[in-house]
């Protein structure tokens, strides 16, 4: 190996392997992506299944106001099995939605004056009004079921008199409709990922490797090893490459742990709750060369702010300020990251040429099966012109002794 | 040998250092004898290639600072106050990566290091972690690290400071045994004790300004005074004069 690439290789394993030895660069590379992410998207889940499933099966109390008004639909809603249904008179009715305002029940039925004498009639239809408290969830569940009981009762009523007039029920559903999706099941699986991956993508691009970053920059200054580095005798560039690797390498595993984590969760998820419509509507039918090109764009886009962090942090006086600009950069990369995924982004060659932003629409376009070689082309071409700019300014910055020694 | 000519530095309208001059012969130890912000740091750190002068020349071991700073820096051995150590890589790790920048192979480094350790005691913390050793045991491993590839010229930027007695005594009787070698030793200290009892001659900075430099005897001679630290603090009183 000629020298200056062993300079280069010595510098990328030591930072590794210090790398490896930090506990927070590993919490963050490790825990995070792979116990936190399935947690986060899980964890809701699994309380909200389990407490819609406790709900669903309790019986919520529901007071039915004049329910002696309406005795088929009175026993609709017992014989339904759902609900705790009490019987009260009109004049305890105020006394009924006490008890609803203090919780003691979950929701109020009331029926009008000769409900089922008017429906006889088939008069003015009767208002049947159901009172329920939004803020809790044992009611929002008794307004759902009694919603739902109604609708089965005024269905039978319908059916009812439309056999009366020996009519046929299909009266009323003159035709029915399907909709069915155009795209390949690529793009179908892919829409939800091409909303959520980009914004993930393109911030673990950004920040997986900055305590990495910020560490063999700030962190070496603060140290005092950023003296006893620049007297040995390697030329600076080897050194700023070795760095620069180093993050480019963290970066990169980081962002495969996280995207590890993200599948890990997917597919919990639907193991978990495969009646869940959010976990079911994700796929992975991604083409071997989609999965290339997405790796391709994501690798460049972590060189990238691996080269431009590399410089940010090394201006900074110490870990302190380092990780304050970390913050900021990552609010600034999340921007674009945002846009392209909840919008559908301009792909002109002018907004093809704007760093990260560039690399989230090529991610968010392969992920819906979209293959646009123009697009592929202007964010490589240009990333990889960003990308050598930055290194040559951290080559500069590395030289500069105000910077190396500003206190 | 070290050669400093007409060395000028400037941080801003901040005149660091100021015309100093002076020559570092092989076997000597030359002390660079001054207060904190005196411009001794600094006057080593270019010396070392870290700082460029705004004016001036500098030699070391026959090389051009400014026109050959690899190589001056490949002949060189640097330890200074902060001993610049990798907290997570043990003590040995961090002796063989600096080694390795410095393309000894790796025979060379198995060789020196056996020969090193013992004689500076690290051989009992070589598998520890630098983060978990004391100030003066880190100052043994700078120290090995500015040895190891045997280097004919030696920066020492107080290398004494912060450390308890027993350490700094082991730290200067090694300087010590520097003396009558063939090293070029460059030390920068603010301790009168230390640049009397290591150095053949001494540099006194002031300012920026070299305002006093010969033996010890010559120093005295020419102040009329008994101990360094009076012709130090009549110097430093006088503005630069006796």
């Amino acid at each position: 190996m000629r020298r200056s690439w062993r300079h280069v290789a010595l510098v990328w394993q030591k930072e590794l392997l210090d790398t490896i030895r930090d506990r927070r660069t590993l919490t963050l590379m490790i825990v995070v992506p792979l116990v936190l992410t399935p947690v986060l998207v899980l964890g809701p889940n699994v309380l909200r299944q389990s407490q819609e499933e406790k709900q669903l099966q309790q019986l919520q109390t529901v007071a039915v106001v004049n329910g002696q008004e309406a005795p088929e639909l009175l026993a609709l809603l017992r014989e339904s099995g759902l609900l705790r249904i009490r019987s009260v008179p009109d004049s305890d009715a105020k006394r009924a939605r006490e008890e609803l305002e203090e919780g003691e029940i979950d929701a109020v039925v009331e029926v009008p004056e000769g409900f089922a004498e008017r429906i006889a009639r088939e008069a003015e239809p009767p208002e049947v009004v159901i009172r329920f408290d939004v803020s809790r969830s044992q009611s929002r569940t008794a307004r759902e079921k009694l919603a739902q009981l109604l609708r089965a009762y005024r269905e039978r009523v319908v059916a009812e008199r439309l056999k009366q007039r020996g009519l046929s029920p299909q009266l009323l559903q003159p035709f029915t409709t399907r909709s069915e999706v155009v795209q390949a099941e690529e793009r179908v699986s892919g829409f939800l990922l091409s909303m959520l991956l980009p914004l993930f993508l393109v911030l673990w691009a950004a920040v997986g490797g900055s305590q990495t970053a910020i560490d063999v920059t700030a962190g070496e200054k603060e140290r005092g090893t950023l003296e006893s580095l620049l007297v040995a005798p390697p030329k600076r560039s080897r050194l700023v490459v070795g760095k620069f690797l180093t993050i480019t390498t963290v970066t990169l595993g980081a962002t495969t742990l996280s995207l590890l984590g993200f599948a890990l969760s997917l597919t919990l998820g639907r193991g978990l709750f495969p009646e869940s419509s959010i976990f079911s509507q994700f796929g992975f039918a991604i083409r071997p060369q989609v999965l290339l090109l997405l790796f391709g764009v994501t690798a460049l886009l972590a060189a990238l702010m691996s080269a431009l962090t590399f410089t940010l942090y090394l201006w900074t006086r110490n870990f302190k300020e380092a990780q304050t600009y970390a913050s900021y950069l990552s609010f600034a990369v999340m921007f674009p990251a945002f846009l392209v995924s909840f919008t559908d982004p301009p792909t002109t060659l002018p907004a093809m040429l704007l760093p990260v932003y560039n690399v989230a629409v090529v991610i968010k376009e392969l992920l819906l099966g979209d293959i646009r070689w123009d697009h592929i082309g202007a964010t490589l071409l240009s990333s990889g012109a960003y990308l050598a700019l930055s290194l040559a300014l951290a080559v500069k910055v590395f030289q500069d002794e105000r910077v190396l020694f500003r206190q | 040998m070290i050669r400093v000519t007409n060395l000028h530095k400037r941080f801003g309208d901040f005149v660091a250092v100021e015309d100093v001059s002076f020559e570092v012969r092989p076997g000597e130890i030359f002390g660079l004898l001054g207060p904190n912000g005196a411009g001794k740091t600094t006057t080593l750190r270019m010396i070392a290639t870290l700082l460029k002068p705004t004016r001036g020349a500098i030699t070391v071991a026959g090389f051009d600072a400014l026109e050959e700073p690899e190589q001056v820096r490949r002949h060189l051995g640097v330890l200074s106050e902060h001993t610049g150590l990798y907290d997570r890589l043990t003590a040995e790790e961090n002796v063989r990566y600096f080694a390795r920048l410095r393309d000894l192979p790796d025979d060379e480094i198995e060789k020196r290091m056996a020969e090193i350790f013992p004689r500076l005691g690290i051989d009992e913390y070589a598998h520890k972690r630098a983060g978990t050793l004391s100030k003066g045991m880190k100052q043994k491993v700078a120290l090995a690290i500015a040895l190891l590839h045997d280097p004919p010229v030696l920066l020492f930027d107080e290398p004494t400071s912060g450390l308890d007695v027993m350490s700094a005594r082991s730290v200067r009787a090694f300087l010590e045994g520097l003396r009558g070698t063939d090293k070029t030793v460059l030390l920068s200290t603010h301790l009168m004790p230390e640049a009397e009892r290591l150095c053949d001659r001494i540099g006194i900075i002031h300012e920026g300004r070299v305002v006093a430099l010969g033996t010890v005897d010559e120093l005295k001679q020419l102040s009329g005074k008994q101990e360094l630290e009076d012709v130090f603090v009549a110097l430093v009183e006088g503005g630069g004069e006796l």
